[in-house]
């Protein structure tokens, strides 16, 4: 059969209508989109902020030399590079005042005598090193990114070998650590299902429902809503799980993530 | 059938907000279908704003529609893309095969049976090449017409219709397989 223009849409045959139509009525819904419209918010309002920045310089390089100098003029940048984002988004840290104030007295640099004799040192007070916050160098950040992995495998290990109060301990420290790391959200899931392993429900679903909202897992709603179905079915809430777990479904699942959601609804039915 | 592409050309200097009130359903839907779903289509969708938002001083409204860019700039990202995620290990299915208790509540059957002809299509979907899953997700899921779709992909329309033909041939054959080994979906 050859090609042809403009052929009959599948979705008006009778064979395929009722297969095609919910794919083609499928829309993402309102509050899904919002989250991602926060993310995509905070990410271009840190890209701005690096370009007001390379402005104020007076170089109109967006390079780290740029960075460095407006650092200079008290702004003070501090960087959070996500593992798998790829894009790093700046943050604006509230400008910081020296040790001490700069001497007024005594001027920076000599000023040379007319007088024949070579004048007297002056003693210049050193100001106090600035505390406003470096930017990391990309070997620093390396280096703290394998130590939270390691940290983290470590509480997965844990896990795995049902230690899962050492595994909480872990993810804890990892937190409290590196308190907005590469590894922020994956470590918010993570103590989510290991209260569930360890058979907290109340705890777990404590913990999900204040973290539903979270901007830190935006991007990972629907694996949470597919969570507080597991802990419901658990604790016998089959009209809760089933509620979370449709709400899983329509924020968008991976392939098995989405079997489980559906496995679950039917285990809800009767 | 629903014509989602408004082809009003739009003027430079891009209000990224603007843009997303008015194109992320579209944006989303498009990424949903060549992708696949997952939490990953918010990542790509965030993506495509960003990128936006960074070359909104080249977009040329003499060149394309915003839609056209728009789609360009999604489908370069989802060819790109790449499934699987950070994690390391798969607590869940642990989870999942948590034995179950608890009364048992009226199926919301329909929502699942909604899902899961939108599974099979999507399942469908993803067997077929980048090039001809776009065209049959903008022609049969999205509902444009052939010139339409030649614009947004760049290739002439006889190649659009190609590119159905073949796309429409091994998607009845996948869907056909999987209702004949598991029943109606």
């Amino acid at each position: 059969m050859m090609p042809q223009a403009f052929p009959e849409r599948l979705a008006t045959t009778s064979e395929l209508a009722p297969l095609l139509r919910p794919a083609i009525e499928r829309e993402v819904s309102e509050a899904r989109l919002d989250a991602n419209w926060r993310a995509i918010q905070a990410t271009i309002g840190g890209l701005a902020t690096v370009g007001a920045i390379a402005g104020a310089s007076s170089l109109g390089a967006k390079s780290a030399a740029a960075v460095k100098a407006a650092t200079a003029v008290k702004l003070g940048v501090a960087m959070a590079v996500g593992v798998g984002a790829s894009v790093a988004v700046y943050q604006v840290v509230e400008p910081r005042l020296h040790h001490a104030p700069a001497p007024v007295a005594a001027p920076a640099v000599p000023v040379a005598s007319p007088a024949a004799e070579p004048p007297a040192p002056t003693v210049v007070e050193q100001p106090a090193a600035p505390r406003t916050r470096r930017e990391p160098t990309s070997k620093e950040r390396a280096s703290a990114v394998a130590a939270q992995l390691q940290l983290y495998r470590a509480a997965l290990d844990d896990t795995h070998a049902g230690r899962h109060d050492e595994a909480l301990k872990k993810l804890a420290q990892l937190e409290r650590r590196w308190p907005h790391g590469a590894l922020e959200a994956e470590t918010v899931m993570t103590r989510a299902e290991i209260l569930f392993l360890a058979g907290r429900d109340k705890e777990a679903a404590k913990y999900v429902e204040t973290h539903l909202d979270s901007p830190i897992v935006a991007s990972r709603k629907a694996e949470l809503w597919l969570m507080l179905g597991e802990i419901r079915t658990r604790q016998g809430a089959c009209t809760d799980a089933a509620s979370a777990y449709q709400r899983a479904l329509g924020l968008g699942l991976g392939d098995k993530d989405a079997e489980t959601a559906r496995r679950g609804l039917r285990r809800c039915a009767p | 059938m629903r014509v989602a592409v408004a082809e009003r050309r739009e003027p430079a200097g891009l209000d990224v907000g603007a843009l997303y009130r008015a194109h992320a359903p579209f944006v989303a839907r498009c990424v949903e279908r060549l992708v696949g779903a997952g939490p990953h289509v918010d990542d790509v969708l965030q993506e495509v704003f960003v990128v936006a938002f960074k070359n909104r001083d080249r977009f040329d409204p003499s060149r394309a529609s915003v839609t056209t860019w728009l789609y360009g700039i999604s489908a370069n990202l989802c060819r790109r893309h790449r499934r699987g995620s950070f994690r390391f290990g798969r607590l869940q299915e642990r989870v999942a095969a948590e034995p179950v208790s608890g009364t048992p509540m009226p199926a919301p059957d329909e929502a699942l049976e909604r899902e899961q002809s939108v599974a099979l299509v999507y399942e469908a979907m993803q067997k077929l090449p980048f090039k001809q899953r776009e065209v049959f997700a903008l022609y049969e899921l999205e509902g444009l017409d052939g010139a339409a779709i030649a614009d947004m992909v760049g290739v002439p329309v006889g190649t659009v219709w190609t590119r159905l033909h073949h796309a429409r041939q091994a998607f009845e054959k996948s869907v056909r397989r999987r209702i004949a080994a598991e029943g109606q979906p």
